[in-house]
């Protein structure tokens, strides 16, 4: 399988903190897979890593075969757990940056996707409710067929009800040449789309296993196990 | 996507992110300026020490707003979370620096036309105008001087990003503090400082020149011609209007300091290249 993500020996100290240690995974072309872990358990170092947000790292990164920086940005479209786009833009020039930059951004279906979720095109982004943001950010990032698509905590300001929506927008717009990497701790609603679960606790990689394989071996749901796995973490 | 376009559309978004803030500024300054000679009742033709306290005051405030504007762009766009956003782009952060430097560049002398604007403004011209703009846009030495404080300029803006982007790095493994930030900025700016000084002050060789002047002879020490301890000297004959009619032969100094330009060229060269360390090697977004 062609492998769109690889990790190997990762590790990122803070001073004397040893935020994440020795990590080694990889992701192949069409998986949906988890990043699952509590606050504080390295999920966003490892994305920044990722995505060339911070450096001065251990081991290697690779996305579809290059290292964090412009060519791979190219191939990777990122959502992160911050509103990121500029306050003052209208929902209309988020699109119309995106469109600008970004070679492989389908600008129709980014506005139907934003007309389907009742987001206005003339509304600035300051605007807009942290939900709506969410919305905006996560239609933009769907909306490309990149190699690579990387969710930090795309379910965590949304409701219930959007969250459906989210995962099934998800679903249904990534492109399956490429793979998804969602980094999350609301696991009951992403369960059902995800193939692949990756626990990463205290900075180190726990588990490493499909789902399905998960569910026959251990008898219980991906959300089960996390409770059970993490309960003395909090 | 060629790199070349990248760029352009760079400048493009760097230049609508910024406009609207700072022609607002310039327009509202303006129009204060417009306001103020309507209503203000002091003498027509009298450059007042007032008139010239406003004038220093608008001019002082506009540069000080425009520098700090310039400054919270480069750091909302590249350490705030628009971070997230820019930093993530497939386009180099060579490009994308090089593209606010240019903007700020850009505005920075869109605020040094608003000097001559306010000027004019406040202090209505006696005799004939557009023969005196004639007479400053041919004279060689503007040009020496804009170009000169346009390097400055650039030295400071770049020093000032460096300062900005050292402040949101990561050193020995730990964030920046913001105390250590400021004390190392203020300890390197004022370095730079002292060097400008100790460049921008120093000796000429001198010589006595006898000039004929409608009162008599006029005895002036001027810099020797030619290149001179790093400044090109020269000077021109220009001809200065005597009231009620006639003109009387003068001579006016200019000088191109390469040491000066040197300098500044040098201070933001090493500025863009510790710049673009911090970014690809010391990165810290939070």
């Amino acid at each position: 399988m062609d492998k769109i993500l690889e990790v190997k020996d990762f590790s990122k100290s803070y001073g004397s903190f040893q935020a994440v240690k020795d990590l080694s995974f990889e992701i192949e072309k069409g998986k949906i897979v988890g990043l699952l872990g509590p606050n504080g358990s390295g999920k966003t170092t490892l994305i920044k890593s990722i995505m060339g947000l911070m450096s001065d790292y251990e081991g290697s990164i690779a996305i579809a075969g290059n290292a964090p920086g412009v060519a791979a940005n190219n191939h990777i479209s990122y959502l992160p757990d911050v509103p990121h786009l500029p306050r003052w833009f209208k929902v209309s020039q988020a699109v119309d940056f995106f469109k600008d930059f970004y070679a492989d951004f389908d600008a129709t279906k980014a506005r139907n996707m934003l007309t389907q979720m009742q987001i206005p095109m003339d509304k600035k982004i300051k605007a807009l409710s942290k939900g709506m943001k969410e919305k905006v950010g996560l239609s933009l990032t769907m909306s490309r067929r990149a190699k690579l698509y990387i969710l930090d905590e795309p379910l965590g300001h949304v409701d219930p009800a959007s969250r459906e929506f989210i995962i099934e927008t998800i679903l249904k717009n990534f492109n399956e040449e490429g793979a998804v990497l969602v980094s999350t701790h609301i696991i009951a609603d992403i369960e059902p789309a995800l193939d692949k679960a990756l626990f990463l606790k205290q900075g180190q990689l726990i588990l490493n296993e499909d789902v399905e394989k998960i569910r026959e071996e251990k008898g219980c749901s991906l959300d089960q196990l996390f409770r059970e796995v993490f309960k003395n973490v909090y | 996507m060629s790199t070349k376009s990248n760029l352009t559309k760079m400048l493009k978004h760097d230049f609508s992110f910024s406009y609207k803030v700072f022609f607002a500024m310039f327009a509202g300054v303006v129009l204060v300026f417009f306001a103020l000679d309507m209503f203000l009742d002091v003498p027509i033709y009298a450059v007042t020490q007032f008139r010239a306290l406003l004038m220093t005051a608008g001019i002082t405030g506009v540069v000080i707003a425009s520098y700090l504007q310039i400054l919270m762009f480069f750091q909302r766009n590249f350490f705030g979370p628009e971070g997230y956003l820019m930093l993530t782009l497939p386009i180099s952060r060579g490009k994308m620096l090089f593209s606010k430097i240019l903007v700020s560049f850009v505005w920075f002398n869109f605020m040094m036309l608003l000097a001559p604007i306010l000027i004019i403004i406040i202090t209505p011209p006696i005799g004939d105008f557009w023969a005196a703009v004639g007479r400053v846009l041919s004279d060689p030495t503007l040009y020496i001087v804009i170009l000169k404080v346009n390097l400055a300029a650039l030295a400071l803006i770049t020093l000032l990003f460096l300062t900005i982007t050292f402040a949101n790095s990561v050193v020995f493994g730990k964030k920046v503090h913001g105390v250590v930030a400021g004390v190392v900025s203020a300890g390197v700016h004022f370095f730079f400082l002292w060097l400008t000084v100790q460049i921008l002050d120093r000796p000429y060789e001198l010589i006595q020149v006898a000039r004929e002047r409608p009162w008599g002879t006029w005895y002036e020490n001027v810099p020797v011609a030619g290149l001179n301890n790093g400044t090109f000297h020269f000077e021109r004959v220009v001809q200065i209007p005597l009231y009620p009619e006639g003109y009387f032969t003068s001579y006016q100094q200019g000088q191109i300091d390469f040491l000066f330009i040197g300098f500044a060229v040098g201070v933001c060269a090493l500025c863009i290249a510790g710049i673009l360390y911090l970014l690809k090697k010391r990165i810290s977004l939070r």
